[in-house]
């Protein structure tokens, strides 16, 4: 088989050398490393298929990978296999005049995207997820990622019109208004069934991702920040559930545990808006009424300096605080946000000595998507610490139950979370049919399901 | 430093992968992990977590890297890559693993004490005309590349200096390589004969100030020596800061004007590794008629050029494909001129900006012909 791939790529972008195994062998988070069999890395749609084709006849498993940088798993190649680095497969197509959708191949970064629009005057409303300057538009939409800016434009599905995807079987479909091979990728909603929603966090058990096509536009000039300060969690989501309710905010997170000093109190809540000079006003008095109503204080200092550094804030605070961590995350409705934070806390306090003892840290925020909210939870530890790996992977599930059993669904459910989805009945059964019938031998990302 | 004293740096990296796309020219023309900053920091764990051995392949793999140091110019965590690339290497040394064009560089440096293996009496020809002083205030440390590849750029920095009233000594055939390939590749012992060599013969020379045209001496003298040997004597300057203290004091005048519209190369060892950025610029800006236009990736986003011995020999296609993506970026902007200010540089981009009809130029080379002064 490994010749097989190298003459469809060229040997040199096929390898099997122990230390590429290696480095292969994780994604950006702490769980489990494992090896896969070798390497390859396309550069084109037509090499995926191919090699595909070649994986399914050998019923080996086949792992996409675009940068890696999930933060559960999600694309460490628990039972071996080829794995696919889709990096290569890097074109930006913006095809009509004006550029009101972009078509990324799977293995592009949100910042190019971002710049190459950009100079055009456009954008996509999203910004990516914060980790724009490495994560691909194929890997993130296959773990659904949220992005910056998900409190106006909601999750990463929202603003795709179409995919083209390669199927187990080599196959590749294109889906909405372009599964009519005369037309583009300009329209989801179209030729029946939403073909394009199966993949949106399908973690690669589907299909791989070849091609986005995103929405885009008019580039916005202006921004403003915000940041208050509250003196409990309930005044802080009544806060956060008045800028959804009235649309003010481009992106919007919450700060629990740990409240960054310079805003202090029980909860903290920053927000970023983007628009027009005027809209920008507009939007800004509004939410400044919506703080003051919620007993909010105005903390406006924070508020650019952190969303200045928006990338590198928090990837430095995350390196920081560990390096190495685990995080449990999920959506569930804005105002039962207090009520599911309390419980997270009263768990950390029981074990606030033993962590500190073991060198684990925790943070609890919140991020706003249009019409939910997204609880993150992570701990944090250095990776040289065996005992306390231990510790906090049992802190891990021990939290996640808490959390699952509160309602919060998980999005990027990698390896660390997929098995909550069996819970689901008949969901899990119906994702289990479609895997069933589109991998019939189960060579995606096996083990994910 | 060995491996082990890095452990914590290495256990920094949090695998964000902000060092690849865009950032290391290597990962941009081979697709695989193993060739950018978070594979090099991953896979020297597996080496302290004992998963991995050293062995020829991964010796080959790991001497890819340019140490250009971009991937830590964009590391939120500043993790050090070229520290561990370097304590890598080291144990690749030790082990006789290190490509043989590496150990043939260091048989060159031990018998010529040039990378480059001319016989040691070509070191001074370029020098033989205008009775250079062996001691002075000002010593030139003229470096092995201008020595014996680009002597018109070392004679041009004697005439300007001249014209400035500076009388630079040189230290002629006691001059070493500077070691910073040998640093740079691993063989750290061999680096530190020659740099207590050049440190001696400096001090001998009586000089309070050591200017140098190459950025990888400059680097070396300025940041390694102390680091490796201890606090240095005499102040360490490269020909772009001193030029500009000259401009500053009206020492340099610039008669001839050129009219041309340039653009410059940032050498990775003089901006990433040392900081300067404005000095070639201002320099520049200050040549009546020249026009300045910037290449896309500039100042702390330079593109390196590639290190000439190492792909040029190991991976000759690489080698070749580094120093003509450059130039094409330059002959994009449409100049018929790219400026730069290290000899390494030159000699990597010289082929293809032959090949792109671009003139190129070391810096000293451009002032020179601005003063009216003669590198020849
Ligand atoms: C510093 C940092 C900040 C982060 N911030 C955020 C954030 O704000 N929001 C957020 O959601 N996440 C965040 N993450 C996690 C992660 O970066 C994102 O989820 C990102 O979108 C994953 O993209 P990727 O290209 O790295 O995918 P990978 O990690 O390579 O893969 C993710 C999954 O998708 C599959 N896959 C990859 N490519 C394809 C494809 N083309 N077709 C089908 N399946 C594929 C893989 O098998 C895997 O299961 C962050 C991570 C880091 C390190
Ligand atoms: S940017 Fe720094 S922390 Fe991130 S992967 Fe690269 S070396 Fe590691
Ligand atoms: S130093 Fe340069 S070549 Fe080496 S890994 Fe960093 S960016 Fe790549």
């Amino acid at each position: 088989m490994y010749s097989l791939l190298a003459e469809i790529v060229g040997p040199e972008n096929v390898s099997r050398e122990d230390f590429e195994l290696w480095c292969y062998s994780r994604d950006a988070g702490s769980v489990f490393p494992r090896l896969p069999e070798c390497i390859v890395t396309p550069k084109s749609k037509e090499q995926v298929a191919e090699i595909l084709k070649v994986a399914n006849e050998y019923k080996k498993p086949v792992i996409p990978r675009g940068a890696g940088s999930s933060m559960c798993g999600a694309p460490v190649p628990l039972k071996g296999g080829v794995m696919l680095d889709l990096t290569g497969l890097k074109r930006i197509k913006i095809q009509d005049e004006e550029g009101l959708f972009v078509r990324a191949e799977a293995g592009v970064i949100w910042t190019e995207i971002i710049e190459v629009l950009k100079q055009r005057g456009r954008e996509i409303g999203l910004e990516g997820p914060w980790s724009a300057p490495s994560a691909t538009a194929g890997g993130s939409v296959a773990v659904g990622a949220i992005c910056m800016g998900a409190a106006k434009y909601g999750g990463l599905g929202t603003q795709i019109l179409g995919l083209e995807v390669a199927l187990a079987d080599g196959s590749i479909v294109r889906t909405g208004s372009a599964a009519n091979r005369n037309n583009e990728m300009v329209m989801r909603d179209c030729n029946g069934a939403d073909l394009t929603g199966l993949s949106i966090g399908s973690h690669g058990t589907l299909g791989i991702i070849t091609e986005v096509s995103l929405k885009t536009y008019a580039f916005h000039e202006a921004e403003a920040y915000y940041a208050y300060s509250f003196e409990s969690l309930e005044d802080a989501a009544r806060a956060v559930y008045g800028l959804a309710r009235d649309e003010i905010a481009f992106d919007c997170r919450m700060f629990v545990y740990p409240v960054p000093e310079e805003i202090g109190g029980v909860a903290g809540v920053v927000y970023m808006l983007k628009g027009s000079g005027s809209q920008i006003q507009e939007l800004g008095g509004k939410s400044r009424k919506i703080m003051q109503l919620a007993h909010g204080k105005s903390i406006s200092e924070f508020g650019e300096q952190y969303y200045k550094g928006r990338f590198t804030a928090r990837v430095k605070a995350f390196g920081e605080a560990g390096p190495g961590w685990l995080e449990v995350a999920g959506y569930i409705p804005i105002l039962r946000y207090p009520a599911v934070a309390k419980e997270i806390i009263k768990y950390w306090k029981k074990r606030e000595e033993e962590a500190k003892n073991l060198g684990i840290k925790w943070s609890l925020g919140a991020l706003l998507e249009t019409h939910s909210i997204n609880i993150p939870v992570a701990i944090f530890c250095s990776e040289v610490k065996r005992d306390a790996w231990q510790r906090i992977n049992s802190y891990w599930h021990e939290l996640a139950e808490l959390m699952y059993e509160r309602g919060v669904s998980p999005y990027w459910i990698g390896h660390l979370s997929s098995h909550i989805v069996k819970r689901w009945g008949p969901y899990y059964q119906l994702y289990k049919k479609i895997k069933e019938s589109l991998d019939p031998n189960n060579i995606l990302n096996p083990g994910m399901l | 430093m060995r491996l082990k004293d890095l452990t914590e740096e290495v256990y920094k990296c949090i695998r964000c992968g902000w060092c690849r796309e865009k950032i290391c020219p290597i990962r941009e023309e081979l697709g695989f992990e193993s060739t950018y900053a978070r594979g090099i920091v991953l896979t020297a764990r597996g080496l302290l977590e004992k998963q991995l051995n050293y062995s020829s392949a991964l010796a080959n793999r790991m001497y890819l890297c340019l140490e250009c140091a971009n991937c830590m110019e964009h590391c939120p965590l500043d993790v050090d890559v070229v520290g561990i690339m370097n304590a890598m290497r080291q144990d690749l040394v030790k082990a006789g693993l290190a490509p043989e064009v590496f150990r043939q560089v260091d048989r060159h440096v031990e018998s010529t004490k040039n990378p480059l293996g001319i016989e040691r009496n070509e070191m001074v020809k370029w020098s033989e005309d205008l009775g250079l002083a062996r001691k002075g205030e000002v010593l030139f440390f003229v470096g092995c590349y201008p020595s014996y590849k680009f002597p018109k750029t070392a004679r041009a920095t004697v005439r300007i200096l001249r014209q400035a009233g500076i009388d630079v000594a040189y230290l002629a055939e006691e001059e070493w390589c500077c070691g910073t390939a040998q640093y740079m590749d691993g063989s750290a012992a061999l680096a530190q004969r020659l740099m207590v060599h050049n440190l001696e013969k400096i001090e001998d020379s009586g000089a309070e100030k050591v200017v140098t045209t190459c950025a990888g001496c400059y680097t070396s003298l300025k940041h390694e020596y102390p680091k490796r040997i201890g606090e240095l004597s005499f102040q360490v300057l490269h020909i772009t800061e001193l030029l500009e203290d000259l401009i500053n004091e009206g020492k340099i005048d610039f008669k001839n004007e050129i009219k041309k519209r340039v653009t410059y190369h940032d050498p990775c060892h003089l901006g990433r590794h040392s900081g300067l950025y404005d000095e070639p610029r201002k320099i520049l800006n200050h040549i009546p008629g020249l026009e300045l236009v910037e290449m896309s990736r500039n100042r702390e986003n330079t593109r390196c050029c590639g290190g000439e011995i190492v792909l040029n020999t190991v991976f000759p296609e690489l080698g070749k494909r580094l120093p003509e993506i450059r130039v094409d970026e330059a002959a994009n902007l449409g100049v018929k001129d790219l400026i730069t200010s290290c000899p390494l540089c030159v000699s990597n981009l010289r082929i293809p900006a032959r090949k792109r009809r671009i003139k190129l130029y070391d810096l000293p080379l451009l002032v020179a012909e601005s003063m009216g002064v003669s590198g020849k």
